[in-house]
């Protein structure tokens, strides 16, 4: 049945991402991706660039996105619940039983634990992303923009994704046949 | 009356935030505040729990307002307030997609956005490996061992990360 199995892994992937929408990509890469082959690399950044323009969660929009993909409107719903279901309980938990802060020196090592494995998931998966999204001169050259002026806080994030979507149309506009050989991520 | 005003509060923040979860705090804190939900001290709490525990900022943000206010389903309803402006506003965008399947402009939209996307994930890994790596301004060996060892067992071993959270979640207890 596939609503339960895109419950089941969105549940997983709720309940081990730590800190937001871009800490589940690695989860996401290896439940939907790699073991259900329900979307491909290029699909998801699809769906991340949309989730993040887009009001909202980013979490919630990639995972609403990626269950429409995977299981029709039904797979949309059965996901987004399925990734907040973790949160509801755990919060709960925390609001019940807990009632002061968590600066505990042991909290702080868990969380730098966590964060240290993030970042080596998120290196692996912006590694697979590259070869998806910037395999072009084209997106190399977008790619150190984009970084640069987010390091230097030269645009905004908005601002970047208008730059970007009209420097894909402007380049298919006036370099069609150079443009198309990279169109859907190359495969045409 | 409560269970409404949670659900369309948080309706309305889902509804008109933009780049997730952290950028939702400013917004959940003035409404709070406005409506006297919560105090200052209170909402910092809420800001270190809402980034500790598993799940999206935004969604815990919501969770934490909506159980300490009124339990259990208070939390459930504040989820569900933050949660439904995006499960709208993506159905709509997909089924848009779906039709404009093969459309050269599509295509060359997303040719431009997704450069972009990656940069701002990579200036996500960027901030949070500052914030990881460095502390109070100095270079912190032990995490960048656990990131080079959790990134070699991955690509060695294909292990799940969910196994790489958990190691590394503990390595950092007993080494850190």
């Amino acid at each position: 049945m596939i609503l339960w199995e895109i419950f089941w892994s969105f549940f997983k992937i709720g309940a081990f991402t730590f800190g937001g929408g871009y800490a589940m990509i690695p989860l996401i890469e290896k439940e939907i991706i790699t073991n259900k082959k329900w979307i491909d690399e290029d699909e998801l950044l699809e769906i991340i660039s949309i989730a993040q323009m887009t009001p909202g969660v980013i979490a919630i929009n990639t995972a609403t996105f990626v269950g429409r993909k995977s299981g029709g409107v039904k797979g949309a719903l059965v996901a987004s619940a399925a990734v907040v279901l973790p949160s509801l309980f755990v919060i709960s938990i925390i609001v019940t039983f807990f009632s002061k802060s968590f600066e505990s020196a042991l909290v702080q090592k868990f969380l730098t634990g966590v964060r240290a494995g993030l970042l080596a998931l998120m290196a692996n998966s912006l590694l697979r992303l590259f070869r998806s999204g910037a395999n072009n001169i084209v997106g190399i050259i977008l790619l150190t923009i984009s970084l640069t002026a987010l390091i230097l806080s030269m645009l905004s994030p908005i601002n970047l994704i208008i730059f970007g979507s009209v420097t894909g149309i402007m380049l298919y506009r006036f370099f069609p046949k150079f443009t198309a050989k990279y169109l859907g991520g190359g495969k045409k | 009356m409560i269970y409404f005003n949670l659900f369309f509060t948080f309706f309305k923040i889902g509804l008109f935030t933009f780049g997730g979860g952290l950028a939702m705090l400013p917004l959940i804190q003035q409404e709070l505040l406005r409506k006297n939900w919560m105090t200052v001290p209170e909402f910092l709490d809420l800001v270190s729990i809402a980034q500790i525990t598993p799940g999206a900022i935004g969604v815990n943000s919501a969770t934490y307002v909506g159980n300490k206010l009124c339990g259990f389903w208070g939390g459930v309803t504040a989820t569900a307030g933050v949660i439904t402006p995006s499960i709208i506003i993506i159905l709509i965008l997909s089924a848009i997609l779906i039709k404009l399947k093969g459309n050269v402009y599509k295509d060359a939209f997303f040719f431009g956005i997704k450069p972009i996307t990656i940069g701002l994930i990579s200036y996500a890994g960027y901030t949070i490996g500052r914030d990881t790596y460095f502390i109070d301004h100095k270079i912190s060996i032990t995490p960048i061992l656990i990131s080079i060892f959790a990134f070699i067992i991955l690509r060695k071993f294909k292990t799940n990360p969910v196994y790489i959270i958990f190691l590394s979640a503990i390595t950092g207890i007993i080494f850190l």
